[in-house]
């Protein structure tokens, strides 16, 4: 059954099909979030506020929009709205940034690192791309969008997210060098 | 080309990188929360007074007590002026002061003749409390009328109680006269069958000296005859009584 067929189940008052959907994204969401603020408890918040505007909203919900979709902008806005709140939206949404990592992030080849140490100095490399840049990895990573959905959900153009998911890519290449 | 090719390997690299590094999930207590908070959304809310639909049941009590006060004050317009209700009710205790005999019982008969003076005085009385209660019902009926006509006319198709009683009102209220007229019928009939049992339907011929009937019951046949108005006859029949007695 595909997410937008359980989501209109649960609408209707199944409970098993928000339990499928939760098994289904709770993973990409808690890892996006956590991942764009950067700090675990702030991320349980914005997790659990996802979840209960999407319980809330449930009426709401018409199966024409994509459930991935719907959910991942309900994230984003709670993600915009955070850094609202924190008077810091950061200026790589605002304005596309050439700048990558390679200033903030000086990696030391290590030719015997085993794929695990790969990862994690892959998820480092993330942290310190910019926000917006880090966004588009990431849905596209997460959820595997095309970019004019991942567009839909940052509340841009395609060919902005095209843009900064080049200098995302980009930059981990150059932050990852030599490990690959 | 070749860096193109290039990037675009480093790219699935890194994107299969990204999955191996996908360990980080939720805890399960944000978990349990969420989900508690998805059943408990789901589930129908339980009836609270204060915020539930609570206008259907006000709205059916309200309609109840105003029904009921429309009514106590219908029932009141509608009760017996003061000083009928003694006459009234005296009309149900008469079927046991003006029950009648049987006509094959000729003692019977005569006790049927002695009770049309108070048949007749009876029947006055209930016909002076038939027009008051006439009166007082016709008014009242044109009073409901009025009030009936000046409604809707929705609320005019079903006729309410009060208004069908209204209408039966005449008809109540003519039985006990219907009741009079047959008693006194009943009694001229009576009254007719000793005449032809005892002296035949030509009274001017007759030899009283064949008449078998007692002596006081014709006395009291020919009292009641001229109380039932029947005076020729009751003259014949006295002339016949003195020629007996002459003998």
């Amino acid at each position: 059954m595909n997410d937008e067929t359980l989501m209109l189940a649960y609408s209707d008052g199944d409970t098993s099909a928000f339990e499928n959907l939760y098994r289904r994204h709770k993973g990409g969401v808690y890892r996006y979030l956590k991942r764009q603020c950067g700090n675990d408890a702030t991320a349980d918040e914005l997790f659990q506020d996802v979840w209960m505007k999407l319980i809330n909203a449930r009426q709401r919900y018409k199966a024409s929009a994509k459930f991935t979709t719907w959910l991942y902008h309900i994230a984003h806005n709670r993600l915009i709205d955070h850094y609202r709140k924190n008077s810091r939206v950061p200026e790589s949404y605002e304005d596309d940034t050439t700048d990558d990592i390679e200033d903030h992030c000086s990696i030391d080849p290590v030719t015997d690192i085993n794929r695990s140490r790969q990862a994690e100095k892959l998820l480092n490399c993330i942290s310190q791309l910019p926000e917006a840049q880090r966004e588009s990895f990431l849905l596209k990573e997460e959820t595997g969008l095309s970019l004019v959905e991942i567009a839909d959900v940052a509340g841009t153009s395609r060919e902005t997210i095209k843009s900064r998911l080049r200098y995302a890519l980009k930059a981990l290449r150059r932050c990852l060098q030599g490990l690959l | 080309m070749t860096t193109d090719n290039q990037d675009q390997l480093e790219d699935q690299q890194l994107s299969a990188l990204y999955k191996h590094a996908q360990q980080d999930m939720p805890p399960a207590h944000l978990d349990k929360a969420i989900l508690t908070a998805a059943k408990e959304k789901a589930s129908p809310r339980p009836f609270n007074p204060f915020t539930y639909n609570w206008r259907v049941p006000a709205s059916l009590a309200a309609v109840l007590v105003i029904s009921f006060g429309v009514v106590t004050l219908v029932d009141n317009d509608f009760a017996p002026v003061n000083g009928d209700t003694t006459s009234v009710f005296e009309v149900d205790e008469m079927p046991q002061q003006l029950s009648l005999p049987e006509a094959s019982s000729l003692s019977d008969q005569t006790l049927a003749i002695k009770e049309a003076p108070l048949l007749r005085k009876k029947s006055a009385e209930l016909e002076k409390v038939i027009d008051q209660q006439g009166l007082v019902a016709e008014q009242k009926i044109s009073n409901k009328s009025k009030q009936v006509l000046s409604r809707k006319p929705a609320q005019r198709s079903i006729p309410d109680k009060e208004e069908m009683q209204v209408s039966a009102a005449p008809a109540m209220l003519a039985s006990p006269t219907a009741q009079l007229a047959d008693k006194i019928v009943l009694a001229n009939r009576t009254a007719d069958e000793l005449i032809k049992k005892y002296f035949g339907s030509d009274l001017d011929k007759l030899d009283p000296a064949q008449i078998e009937m007692p002596i006081e019951e014709w006395k009291t046949l020919i009292i009641e005859l001229r109380k039932l108005a029947r005076e020729e006859e009751a003259s014949k029949l006295e002339a016949l009584l003195e020629k007996r007695l002459a003998r």
